[in-house]
């Protein structure tokens, strides 16, 4: 009984594979991510066979996703590539590959990108460990910061950066706390050079920044006061300020970002300044001049939003996904209501996740075939 | 508990000893311990001469729970107490706990009740985290009626849900599996982390695992596929279930499989070798290459050398003269990883292009001299019989007649012999 049972089960599962028609098992191939090989089992369909016309569909479509997937790893690789990002836009080009093995030229490239990473990696690690050995901890950041860009993937420079960050923090946390006394001290002279110590290893440093700006509006409203007789045994010791109280820490940080989005109009990146705005006034919501700044800025921007939604449509066309979100993006700091670049970035934004989920998923040749 | 069991050492023997005189069940009902007295029945009638409960403090930051102290009445009449809370200082307040004595001037709130809470559907039911009741004490006296002052209110806050543990760092490159570490959380609330995993920075994370455990601080996502990118966030666990915000998402890539090689081609030919050459791999992991050749008669292609790292190229010596045959390379790295194969070479062996010619003289042989560059000296064989041996490309057999079969098999330097060639007839 049980032996029929069997033969049955057997019987039916055979009867199931020998149904499975080719258009169904190219289907399956398919989904199982070997575009490829799905083309080749329709292929094999002949003219004469009813399914004929359906393969033929499929074989468009399928050969047209696979092109413009293809199109997209590529672009995102120059994408990256382009920004010294070579880890990035190797991985993207073999994805690439991955889809088109027999791409020479793009397997070519990718060989002298990997030996160029590997280079600059071995380059940049010893220039890194060179500078922290000496202690030089702003060199050793500048060194780990172009490491990163180069081979964002690479374990040992994560290691180095962890390192560095944790010396980092350590040498921050005793200057902050330094020029902090001194502030409380009235030193003012002292404390300034204790924050201007951390903006040494972190130029951005918003609680230095924010100090820094502290301390000058201080001075600025002191200094009527300045015939004031000084204390003979400090000598360091400003005149007691008519500011009553040392702002909180958050507006401490605000006004941080604040002088930061300063330095990036400063040095020609408004849009950096915008980002530096926004942040200043999610630290504090009241802080008045980061809202002003902000407006004028987006003003002065506005002219460029049909120019960078342009630029934006130009990449997405090409299938340059990410160059395409960025120019969005840009226009979203300047117009945050502006619905066409939401659209778009909406729309390239599943584009890339639909790219991003394709590359967690097993590669075609690992994938068990019908 | 101690002072009852001295005091019952005591009186016992005592009370046996006076047992006759004494109903002794009536003692030990007595005698025995009591719990308690039951809460009365609170009524609707209110008393308005109890004073109001006062100390009232709410203690905030403990997880999920708000614990409540007063101060003890002074006045006899009060039995007890009864506790309300309110989701905001306006009320409504709604009763929450009833505590049958005087002195009983602690409690603690864990939401373990039916009265309205801030968050619905909180699993367990209970006090979310981070936030704030408010709550009143009111006294009640023996026949149940509740005190009608005005009662003091006093606020709490629980716990915030945990922060994610610090310094999340994800290893790329290792071979289909991602290393995660991270900082141990400073709370001491945290008993574990929550590990989860998206195949893109805004997707859907999937958890993967949850750790027990404030110092343990590794994870290790394996069985994945080669050159995979995933992005993970861990996010931390406090003991009483509640899991914080993830930490930011940590990209990582596994280890791809090496590329495959390049550059493959023939290099030199001898008879019965072929040398290829190759570019070197840009893997720094490599363990070595596999050299795969595929006769044109055979079905399956088959080893020819394992190579290493440091090689660019290699000999085949397993060729037949004039054999047609295909090459590819493989490269392995030291975790195992197979590239796909090279572009395919293929290439036909040497020939000795052996001629017989008969002449006046006998019969005149010539073979390739390109060939017999490779050799320390030829063996020459009529009808399968070796005759003679030449360290030149010619050889006149002084014998030979027209119709007679002849081979050269080429002799190497160190002694062993080339494949012979194929048979040439003399004409």
């Amino acid at each position: 009984m049980r032996a029929r049972k069997r033969w049955l089960a057997s019987a039916c599962a055979c009867s199931a594979l020998a149904c499975t028609t080719a258009l169904e098992r190219g289907e399956q191939v398919y989904q199982a991510g070997d575009r490829a090989e799905a083309i080749a089992v329709w292929e094999k369909i002949d003219s004469a066979e009813l399914d004929y016309a359906s393969a033929q569909g499929r074989i468009d479509a399928v050969a047209e996703e696979r092109g413009q997937l293809i199109e997209r790893y590529l672009q995102r690789g120059r994408y990256f590539e382009e920004r010294g990002r070579l880890a990035e836009a190797v991985l993207d080009y073999r994805l690439a590959l991955r889809i088109e093995p027999n791409d020479r030229t793009t397997l070519a490239h990718v060989q002298e990108l990997s030996r160029r990473v590997a280079k600059g990696r071995a380059e940049g690690l010893a220039l890194f460990r060179a500078a922290f050995a000496r202690d030089d901890l702003a060199a050793a950041r500048v060194h780990v910061s172009s490491l990163r860009v180069l081979d964002a993937f690479s374990p040992e420079v994560a290691d180095c950066q962890r390192q560095l960050a944790e010396a980092l923090a350590t040498r921050i946390e005793a200057s902050l706390a330094r020029a902090n006394d001194r502030l409380d001290a009235g030193r003012f002279r002292e404390a300034e050079s204790a924050f201007r110590a951390v903006l040494e290893l972190d130029p951005q440093n918003v609680t230095a920044r924010g100090n820094l700006a502290y301390i000058e509006r201080l001075r600025t409203e002191s200094a009527p006061a300045a015939n004031a007789t000084p204390d003979p045994t400090d000598p360091d010791v400003a005149p007691r300020p008519r500011v009553s109280t040392r702002p909180r820490e958050f507006e401490i940080r605000a006004e941080g970002y604040f002088q930061n989005a300063l330095g990036a109009e400063a040095s020609g990146d408004p849009l950096q300044a915008i980002r530096y705005d926004l942040a200043a006034i999610d630290a504090d919501a009241s802080h008045a001049a980061a809202r002003s700044h902000l407006a004028a800025l987006r003003r002065a921007l506005d002219a460029q939003v049909p120019g960078l939604l342009e630029a934006g449509r130009r990449h997405f066309q090409r299938e340059d996904l990410q160059a395409a979100l960025d120019q969005w993006e840009l226009v979203l700091l300047i117009d945050p209501g502006n619905s066409e670049a939401r659209d778009y970035s909406a729309r390239a934004q599943k584009l890339l996740e639909r790219l991003e989920e394709m590359r967690a998923a097993p590669p075609p040749s690992a994938t068990a075939k019908p | 508990m101690k002072r009852s069991a001295a005091f019952g050492a005591l009186v016992l023997p005592l009370a046996l000893a006076c047992a006759s005189s004494l109903d002794l069940g009536k003692m030990r009902e007595k005698l025995a311990p009591r719990g308690p007295e039951p809460a009365p029945q609170l009524r609707d009638e209110p008393n308005a001469e109890l004073a109001r409960v006062e100390g009232l403090r709410a203690i905030s930051g403990e997880l999920r729970a708000i614990p409540l102290r007063w101060d003890a009445s002074r006045e006899p009449e009060v039995a007890g107490y009864v506790i309300d809370r309110a989701a905001s200082a306006d009320g409504p307040f709604a009763y929450i706990a009833t505590l049958a004595d005087r002195f009983q001037t602690v409690y603690v709130d864990a939401g373990r009740d039916l009265a309205p809470k801030r968050t619905l559907g909180l699993a367990g039911g209970g006090l979310a985290h981070a936030e704030t009741y408010y709550y009143r004490v009111r006294p009640f006296d023996r026949s149940g009626r509740v005190g009608s002052a005005l009662a003091a209110i006093a606020s709490g806050t629980t716990a915030a849900k945990p922060a994610p543990p610090p310094s999340v760092q994800a290893y790329s490159h290792l071979p289909r599996r991602v290393a995660l570490r991270w900082q141990p959380a400073s709370d001491p609330n945290v008993t574990g982390y929550v590990v989860s995993r998206s195949p893109s920075p805004s997707g859907v994370y999937a958890e993967l695992a949850r750790i027990e455990g404030r110092h343990r601080t590794v994870y290790l996502d394996t069985a994945l596929p080669d050159l995979g990118v995933f992005y993970y966030r861990v996010a931390s666990i406090d003991a009483a279930g509640g899991v914080g915000d993830p930490s930011g998402a940590e990209r990582a890539v596994t280890k791809g499989e090496p590329l495959p090689p390049t550059g493959l081609r023939v290099a030199a030919q001898t008879i019965g070798a072929n040398t290829l050459q190759w570019e070197a791999n840009v893997e720094p992991d490599l363990r070595g290459y596999r050299l795969i050749r595929k006769r044109a008669e055979a079905k399956e292609p088959e080893l020819v050398a394992e190579l290493p790292a440091s090689a660019s190229s290699a000999t085949d010596a397993a060729v037949s003269v004039g054999e047609i045959v295909a090459y590819r390379l493989i490269a392995i790295d030291a975790d195992g990883l197979r590239s796909r194969p090279s572009d395919s070479v293929e290439i036909a062996g040497i020939g000795y292009e052996l001629r017989a010619a008969s002449t006046a003289s006998g019969v005149r042989l010539s073979w390739s001299p390109s060939a017999q560059a490779g050799f320390r000296e030829t063996r020459i064989l009529r009808n399968g019989e070796e005759i003679a041996r030449a360290t030149s490309a010619s050889y006149v057999h002084a014998g030979g007649e027209s119709g007679d079969r002849y081979q050269v098999i080429g002799v190497l330097a160190d002694g062993s012999e080339a494949p012979a060639s194929r048979i040439a007839e003399a004409e």
